[in-house]
């Protein structure tokens, strides 16, 4: 085949476009276009192509590249071909495009790095169905919607998606909008964008996929219900009914077709469903005042099934676990029994149940049977398990190795540099190791079994746990808690005061905090995306600053995530790390913020009550007990608390990296 | 895993347990809630017990439905692997599964037949042994090449040792070309294993041929039993119409014929035939058994060696004595009006218009099938309904009690035009059973659905040893069983005769099927009391519109009265809901779809039962049945109607539950259901809130609702173990629990006599105390008589 060419300039030069022997790359030479090309573009980096309408007088093409991976989120370079042959520059420019577009396709039919869908796109079978969505105007990333969904790089790039997506889901919407305002003036919008979906690839294709599914076949007829008004039939039917009425029954189609011409549409669609026909497509009883309707009703025994095939078929052998049919044969020679009373007797015509049936069978006709004939497995070899696992009680088989997601990071070191600081040989952790390391587990855990045995044989009448651990009920807490005496803070005395005492707080602590969070989940929650319910009051703190703290809390982990990934990127812009450092910080003023406001909300709430007692102490002269308010800035801490500690670590990181300085 | 009962050794090829599985050993009838893998745990209790004991006993696995038989023959095979796997070596086992000839026939022509009855006559004309001989005469006949393969392998090893599914049967005949009906049928009874069929066990006719081999200590297991009894009636009655009666003319024409013929070429194969028939039936069966052309009713063993009465020992004697019966016949039909007696008034009358007495009449079916093979006729088709007669013939004469004759002249009480029939019925189900409890001394009995239990072996006339119905054990809901009583304009809702048509009823039924659509997540599948009413159901569904609503949410589904229609519908029904389409299935409680088929995990998350599915009551067969068991087994009318009704309701809830990590909701919507909670099996019934029992729909919907969230909350197997699931650890912990409880059980008993023996010695002490002429005690007679009682 002859390569296509085409003059076309490029940067103001005139030039020829042409692709290589091979068809591996794409080339413009300045004219006249002996020389060596100066624009050659590996058709595997060609992102896309555009060419300007068949209507514009300039006939423009424009390739993008796909950007380097280094720069990923930046779009990609792109090349602008003006064609400017004076006799037919469409028709060269056509040529080249068409040429690309197949080449282009058949590579990204057999990427390896774009993840795609189990089996192969079912092509419509419609047919007339090729819907707007499908054939991409001028783009030739004929990839097909489906395709799209598992190409990452197609959603982040996406950005129709990503707002429709904005505008569904209002807590996503909110995270974006403060990152975007904090947004350092030195990252463009563009990669703000990358990055910010980068990490919700996931979401992205979850919508995407909602968006774009299309709504499964349906019966037509069941939804078109002709209505009078004044005296007169209406009827509304849009073109996808009446598709779906052609494609569902070939026997309109057949009388479309051949009458179709002759009929106005108009008259065609409000006499049919008028007619005795329509009536018994839909299952209806048939009856002699039934209005007459030649034109169909010629056509009222004819099948209903032409060029129908479906991959369930009746001729198909089944499963014998669910095989009916061979159930009623199953006993075999002379049948015996009464005949079935007068209620089991099925009348013979009730032309409903067929159409029932039929038309569910129309629906399911291009879906593969759920059931498989076991004789023929995949490859024809038989295959039983199929049935065995249909049968076996899946519940009672036991564990499953789950499968985990293996998490690796990447220069561990650098992120955790106090680890190779603690590490030395003397501190106790490693001293422990190294005694360790020379143990054999089996016999340590013997001796100390073999050390419990003879706890009962003890002629000293057993282990005195309390002595064993040290309780002094009278031990001295100031001698203990000397800070001169460091090595006592390294290892506290377990059975100390302090030491109890500290482990009764911590106790009585979680307790109470796990209390509050369970008495605190009130009805009015707030729903995320993700469906669970977050309490509208947790900690008794009011819901206006809740949900605030919701927010915040959102997008300081936001931050949170942008800091550490920028800061494990060795690469990264250093700027770019200490404005997220930065925002750090601001996230820590905004809970600060937060908690204030809490707590000025509190006293108020306090005051209120105050007063009101003393009014009520005024009026009764009975004192009551003062109430005691909660939900202030303690509490929004406390709902802060892992939040802050996240924060404070990332902040200690970042320190000690040294990077800062 | 594996553990000890008794002694024991059971392997279970599963990691862990249902605790309801346990506990399991004469004749028992045991209920177990559907889906606890109740055929699994049978059948690896009885192959434990098989393999340990000495005699090898072999088992007979009954089941209701083809289906039935494939599925446990798989579990079968997936146990035996797993014993192989833990025992380190093969068993010498072998375990097949038979069904019908239409069903396992390889035959490329034949196996194309559409019904069952054509492949066997199709089949037998390739088979039969008089073709064999003509084969070997070097005659021009067709034959089987996969039947006659068979003949070429040892008569003991037709296929190895294993367990043999239908399907892996098939393949292995496919593969070797042999016949997988035959391979079955011959090696029966080298297998340790059978599954087949209830009617091989208990429909004399075909009992006879099929199973007489086995021996005395088999153990006899009927599973899915809830319906045995109406298999047993179904199996000794019978019906004649004109129709019948006409075409059994023909087929006399042409026996008569074909004897004329005969009679001028090969007059000596007649004469030899009328000797053996002097000296007995039996004498005549040398052939091979399944060469045998058409199947007869059981017959009593001294019978068969009784010389055949001369009177049809004639070959065109016989066939004149069949014409006239069947004139008779036709004169009965002749009669306007219902008529219902017993075997020995029809025999009288008989005699007395046609002077045919009740001995030759019970040799009839036996002495046809001579006929037939003696005349080698191959076209069988044309001389069933003869078949039918002769089998009618010898019925009525042997038996004569339990049985009933009713004619019915008028199809129904409306009708204008004849159309008469003559019921031949059996009204007793320990008839057709009792030869196996006669024979077999194991026999259990057991379904998911089988409550009450004490209705069986009252019905079916037997003692048992273990009787029990187990409750489920759940850690959570999987199931959620709901009365509702009320549409959601509080108006009652029931399929009583009266009401069931009135459009406030059809349209509370149809806007609850079209809530449950809206809200369950992939199958629903609908049961009717009726074929006739789910046909008025579903014309005034649509006039309703309430057809169009649920087309809105789920594909509609229909099962018909063909069967080849309805395997269409169920395999279009299961692509629907596998694939996340969601569809309806409307079936009827009674019918070929209730039984036999699951609908677990996506293929039935909703069943709604429409109605009570009571029987036709103004059936003239039900009422003399009803009869019989009041008179017979003091079995009121009332409880029978409703025990069977309940029971097809149960069966048809039990459809969509399979293994404890499956979910459902069940719906009763029938006003009278609240009045029959105590009739449901256990383990529904226990599931069963009693706040759930008299709901409106809206109600019922909210609940379901609510249901389906919670069951989408996740669930870990950890969750349930020790409480629905048991492992090792936890079942050895059990055992140990219930043998601790057995001592003291005994403990406490031996205390207990004791302390009656010292209270009888109080006692004693008192009466003395008593005889004493100053005694201040006073005591009457009948607190004496109590403690006189206790003494042992």
């Amino acid at each position: 085949m002859e390569l296509p060419q085409g003059r076309a300039t490029y940067k103001k030069k005139d030039g020829v476009l042409t692709l290589t022997e091979d068809k591996k790359f794409l080339i413009w030479s300045p004219l006249p276009a002996n020389g060596p090309p100066t624009v050659s573009l590996a058709l595997e980096r060609i992102l896309n192509l555009q060419q300007t309408p068949d209507t514009a007088p300039k006939v423009i093409l424009k390739v993008i590249e796909k950007p380097k991976s280094t720069e990923e989120g930046q779009a990609g370079a792109a090349f602008l071909f003006q064609f400017t042959s004076p006799t037919d520059a469409r028709a060269e420019a056509n040529a080249i495009k068409a040429l690309l577009s197949q080449i282009l396709s058949e590579l990204r039919g057999n990427d390896p790095s774009v993840p795609k869908p189990i089996g192969t796109p079912q092509a419509d079978a419609n047919g007339a169905g090729a819907s707007a969505a499908m054939s991409f105007a001028s783009t030739v990333n004929s990839k097909g919607p489906t395709v799209r969904w598992f190409d990452d790089n197609a959603l982040k790039a996406d950005l129709e998606l990503q707002r429709s997506l904005l505008n569904k889901d209002d807590d996503l919407a909110q995270t974006y909008a403060q990152a975007l305002s904090l947004k350092p003036p030195s990252i463009s919008d563009a990669a703000f964008d990358a990055q910010f979906w980068s990490t919700r690839i996931g979401l992205l294709r979850a919508h995407a996929i909602e968006v774009n599914q299309k709504k499964g076949a349906y019966n037509v007829l069941s939804t078109i219900k002709p209505r009078t008004e004044d005296g007169e039939v209406k009827l509304s039917l849009n073109p996808e009914q009446i598709q779906t009425i052609l494609h569902q029954h070939p026997l309109v189609r057949r009388i479309y077709n051949e009458n179709v011409p002759k009929v106005s549409v108009a008259t065609f669609w409000s006499k049919f469903f008028l007619s005795k026909l329509c009536k018994k497509l839909r299952g209806e009883r048939v009856t002699d005042i039934d209005n007459t309707e030649p034109l169909f009703d010629k056509y009222l025994n004819a099948p209903n099934d032409m060029g129908f095939t479906s991959k369930i078929n009746a001729a198909q052998q089944l499963p014998h676990i669910i095989d009916i049919n061979a159930n009623e044969e199953n006993q075999g020679g002379f049948k015996s029994g009464n005949r079935k009373d007068v209620e089991m007797r099925p009348r013979a015509n009730v032309p409903i149940i067929r159409t029932l049936n039929s038309i569910s069978e129309k629906i399911m006709a291009d879906v593969a049977p759920s059931d498989l004939d076991p004789s023929a497995g995949p490859n024809g070899i038989p295959d039983d398990t199929r049935t065995i696992e249909e049968l076996t009680l899946r519940d009672l088989r036991g564990e499953t190795p789950s499968s985990r997601i293996i998490l690796n990071l990447k220069e561990q070191s650098a992120l955790f540099p106090t680890n190779t600081q603690t590490a030395q040989p003397n501190s106790t952790n490693a001293t422990d190791q190294a005694l360790f390391a020379q143990q054999d587990p089996t016999g340590v855990l013997f001796e100390v079994q073999a050390d419990l045995d003879m706890v009962d044989e003890d002629p000293s009448g057993g282990l005195d746990l309390r002595k064993g651990i040290g309780v002094n009920d009278d031990s001295d807490d100031e001698a203990n808690a000397d800070p001169t005496t460091p090595h006592v803070t390294a290892t506290p005395h377990i059975g100390s005061h302090n030491a109890r005492l500290a482990a009764k707080n911590q106790i009585l602590s979680s307790l109470k905090k796990r209390q509050a969070e369970n008495t605190s989940l009130s009805s009015s929650g707030i729903t995320t995306s993700s469906g669970t319910t977050l309490p509208a009051e947790p900690l008794t703190i009011p819901a206006s600053i809740s949900h605030q703290c919701y927010l915040t809390n959102a997008s300081t982990v936001e931050f949170l995530r942008q800091f550490y990934n920028t800061f494990s990127d060795k690469n990264a812009n250093q700027q770019e790390l200490r404005y997220y450092v930065d925002a750090l910080g601001k996230s820590r003023e905004r809970i600060e913020a937060l908690a204030e406001e809490a707590e000025k909300l509190r006293r108020e709430r306090e005051q209120q009550v105050i007063d009101e007692a003393f009014a009520r102490f005024k009026k009764t002269g009975v004192k009551g007990k003062r109430p005691k308010i909660r939900g202030g800035r303690e509490d929004v801490l406390g709902l802060f608390e892992q939040t802050l500690a996240g924060l404070k670590i990332a902040e200690r990181v970042w320190e000690q990296s040294g990077r800062g300085r | 895993m594996e553990f000890f009962i008794d002694d024991l050794r059971v392997l279970f090829p599963y990691p862990r347990i249902y605790p309801e599985t346990l506990d399991a050993g004469g004749n028992c009838v045991l209920e177990m809630p559907s889906g606890t893998g109740k055929t699994v745990t049978l059948l690896s209790l009885i192959v434990a017990y098989q393999m340990s004991s000495q005699e090898k006993r072999p088992l007979i696995y009954c089941s209701r439905t083809m289906s039935e038989i494939e599925k446990a023959l798989v579990e079968l095979k997936a146990l035996m692997k797993f014993r192989a796997e833990r025992l380190g070596h093969e068993e010498d086992f072998r375990a097949m599964g038979l069904t019908s000839r239409k069903n396992l026939c390889l035959h490329p022509d034949v196996k194309r037949e559409k019904s069952g009855s054509v492949v066997d006559a199709r089949c037998r004309s390739l088979t039969a042994g008089f073709i064999q001989e003509k084969k070997r005469k070097g005659e021009d006949v067709d034959v089987c090449v996969y039947h006659d393969n068979l003949d070429n392998l040892e008569p003991h090893n037709l296929i190895p040792n294993g367990v043999w599914s239908l399907d892996g049967l098939l393949r292995y005949g496919q593969k070797h070309t042999q016949c997988p009906y035959f391979t079955a049928r011959r090696m029966m009874s080298q297998c340790n294993v059978v599954i087949y069929s209830y009617h091989y066990l208990l429909d004399p006719k075909i009992a006879e041929r099929v199973s007489k081999d086995f021996s005395k200590d088999c153990i006899v297991v009927f599973d899915e039993a809830h319906n045995i009894d109406n298999v047993c009636i179904e199996s000794l009655s019978t019906d004649i119409t004109e129709e019948s009666l006409r075409r059994a003319t023909r087929g006399a024409q042409f026996l008569e014929n074909r004897i004329n013929e005969m009679r001028d070429s090969d007059q000596q194969k007649l004469q030899d035939e009328y000797e053996k028939l002097v000296e007995g039936l039996r004498g005549n069966d040398e052939t091979r058994e399944e060469d045998s052309f058409m199947a007869n009713p059981t017959l009593p063993e001294d019978l068969l060696k009784e010389a055949v009465p001369g009177n049809i020992r004639r070959a065109e004697h016989f066939v004149a004595f069949l014409r006239r019966f069947i004139e008779y016949l036709k004169t009965r039909m002749k009669v306007r009006q219902v008529i219902s007696e017993t075997p020995p008034s029809f025999l009288a009358h008989l005699k007395e218009y046609t002077f045919i007495e009740k001995k030759p009449l019970r040799f009839c079916a036996e002495r046809l099938t001579s006929l037939v093979r003696t005349l080698e006729l191959t076209r069988i088709e044309d001389y069933q309904p003869l078949q039918e007669v002769a089998t009618f013939a010898t019925l009525v004469a042997t038996y004569e009690k339990g049985f009933l004759l009713i004619l019915e002249p008028y199809e129904s009480d409306t009708a204008e035009v004849p159309n008469p029939v003559l019921h031949f019925t059996c009204l007793d189900a320990a008839i057709a059973i009792k030869p196996v409890f006669d024979r077999f001394s194991s026999v259990i009995i057991t379904s998911g659905t089988i409550s009450p239990l004490e209705m069986y072996p009252k019905m079916l006339n037997f003692e048992t040893v273990v009787q029990e119905s187990y409750s489920m054990t759940l850690a959570r809901r999987s199931f959620l069983p709901m009365i509702v009583t009320r549409g959601s304009d509080q108006a009652t809702i029931s399929t009583g005769f009266q009401v069931r048509n009135e459009p406030s009823v059809v349209r509370n039924y149809g806007s609850l099927l079209v809530e449950f659509a809206k809200i369950t997540p992939d199958g629903i599948v609908l049961f009717t009391p009726s074929y006739l009413y789910l046909e008025s159901l579903i014309s005034m569904w649509q006039g309703m519109g309430v057809l169009d609503e649920v087309w809105k949410y789920k594909l509609i589904l229909v099962e018909t009265p063909d069967a080849q229609e309805t395997a269409l519908a169920l395999e279009t029904y299961r692509t629907a809901c596998k694939n996340g389409r969601g569809a309806v299935f409307l079936c009827v409680a009674r019918g070929k779809v209730s039984e036999g088929v699951d609908f677990d995990k996506e293929f039935g998350r909703t069943v709604i039962n429409i109605g009570v599915p009571f029987q036709y009551t103004e059936s003239r067969i039900l009422k003399a049945r009803l009869e019989f068991l009041r008179e017979t087994y003091r079995i009121r009318e009332n409880d029978f109607l409703s025990f069977d009704a309940m029971r097809h309701a149960a069966q048809c809830l039990g459809r969509v539950i399979r293994g404890k990590d499956d979910y459902g909701v069940m719906v009763l919507a029938d006003r009278r259901f609240k009045s029959k909670i105590q009739q449901l099996p256990k383990w529904i019934h226990q599931a069963l809130l009693g706040a759930d029992t008299n709901l409106s729909t809206d109600m019922a919907v909210s609940n379901a609702r609510r249901f389906f969230k919670m069951i989408a909350q996740p669930f870990r197997t950890e969750d349930q173990e020790g409480i629905s699931i048991w492992t090792l650890e936890q079942l050895k912990e059990h055992q140990r629990k219930m043998q601790e409880e057995l001592i003291r059980e005994l403990q406490a008993t031996e205390e207990k006599r004791v302390n009656q023996q010292q209270q009888a010695q109080q006692a004693q002490q008192f009466i003395s105390a008593r005889e004493r002429p100053d005694s201040d005690y006073e005591m009457d007679e009948d607190d004496e008589a109590e403690l006189m009682a206790l003494d042992p």
